[in-house]
């Protein structure tokens, strides 16, 4: 292979690098382009499977982050606006401010200026809202305390809830879930919701069963074991997957 | 009460689609553990003799322990008043006292609830309207 003089080599890496470098600021001024498109800072959140997280969003204002969330906030002298891209979130504006604060979850976007709410994102056509304190705008409705809203794209269905349904329901900002007659089906996927390791029902003589009481949402074993005094078990053949438990009515297959 | 409200759906700006990608480069993992009291622990407890779901409620609202039960096998149970300084076993010992009821501690922090007539298997049961 020929050489390569050291004046020759010096001019090639200058080449490489200024090319390099270009292409970075390329990127830099192109990311910042779009991060400032509006000349808002952006503040991005998000946790974990899990992991619950407090964010302060601005004077007076905050959002405590559930399981699995990603959030983004920009901030203005005119608006804060969070956008709700997936999980669930309680936000609080504490006192009446000239400022308010919009949420967008979804394909919805809510608006307040003093209340204290949570939104969950189950899909971009699905929003659940709860408000606990003060009042909250959705298009041209308006949600008040203690009213849940299961928002749409067909529309808006609203349920004045009592204040102890209200307390299980954000049960999750204390990292627990409350159950009152719920089914099994929707217990565990409360759980699945917090856990690498899925709960499954494998027999649908028990999908019917409805539970009460109170949990840690990450206390999965825990959960399984109480299961038993009920008359729900885990397979015990079930290797395949060690991140799956297959729950069934039967103790002969028990683990 | 139920109704229906048309809701306005917002643009959705490009900057939404930025703050999605600037969302999905972020993670970090904490697991949430928080503490509550242990089946040994003397806590000052006040339980209103009530249905039985409302008094396990309850129960745990007070004791901070986990608790499990199968909701429409109790619900027609009732359970005795307990007051006064009480560690949680105690405290069910006393509730169910002539209820029907018993408990099984899964462990320190987890209690299960059944009747007495302990069922094999759950029985399917039509789901409720919610």
């Amino acid at each position: 292979m020929a050489r390569i003089g050291h004046a020759r080599r010096k001019t090639i890496f200058a080449a490489l690098f200024a090319t390099a470098a270009v292409a970075l600021m390329s990127s830099m001024t192109l990311m910042s382009a779009w991060v400032h498109a509006e000349s808002l800072p952006l503040q991005v959140y998000s946790t974990a499977l899990g992991e619950l997280r407090t964010i302060v969003l601005g004077e007076h204002a905050s959002a405590q982050l559930n399981t699995d969330t990603g959030l983004a906030v920009t901030n203005s002298a005119q608006l804060c606006e969070a956008v709700l891209d997936h999980g669930e979130a309680l936000f609080e504006l504490r006192r009446a401010s000239l400022r308010p604060l919009r949420v967008l979850a979804g394909a919805f976007a809510m608006t307040t200026r003093a209340s204290v709410f949570s939104v969950r994102v189950r899909d971009a056509r699905n929003v659940d809202l709860l408000v606990r304190s003060g009042q909250v705008t959705v298009g041209t409705a308006t949600v008040r305390q203690y009213q849940y809203a299961r928002i749409s794209s067909g529309g808006m269905v609203l349920r004045d809830l009592k204040a102890a349904d209200m307390d299980r329901q954000l049960q999750w900002t204390i990292g627990q879930l409350e159950f009152s007659g719920d089914p099994l089906t929707d217990a565990i996927a409360e759980f699945n919701r917090y856990n690498d390791r899925k709960l499954v029902i494998a027999d649908r003589t028990i999908s019917s069963l409805t539970i009460g009481g109170k949990f840690s949402a990450t206390d999965v074993d825990a959960f399984v074991k109480a299961l038993r005094e009920l008359g729900v078990y885990p397979l015990s053949d079930d290797g395949a997957d060690p991140n799956t438990i297959r729950l069934v009515a039967s103790q002969r297959r028990e683990k | 009460m139920s109704r229906r409200t048309p809701v306005q759906q917002p643009a959705s700006p490009a900057r939404r689609v930025v703050m999605g990608v600037g969302i999905a480069a972020l993670a970090a993992a904490f697991a949430v553990r928080r503490s509550a009291a242990s089946k040994l622990d003397k806590l000052r407890l006040r339980i209103a003799a009530s249905a039985a779901p409302a008094a396990l409620a309850e129960f745990f609202r007070q004791t901070g322990l986990q608790v499990l039960f199968d909701f429409d096998a109790i619900r027609n149970f009732t359970t005795r008043e307990v007051s006064g300084q009480l560690d949680p076993e105690e405290a069910l010992i006393r509730m169910f006292e002539g209820s029907g009821l018993t408990y099984e501690f899964i462990n320190e922090r987890t209690v299960a609830v059944r009747p007495r007539a302990r069922l094999s298997a759950p029985v399917a049961r039509p789901t409720r309207p919610t």
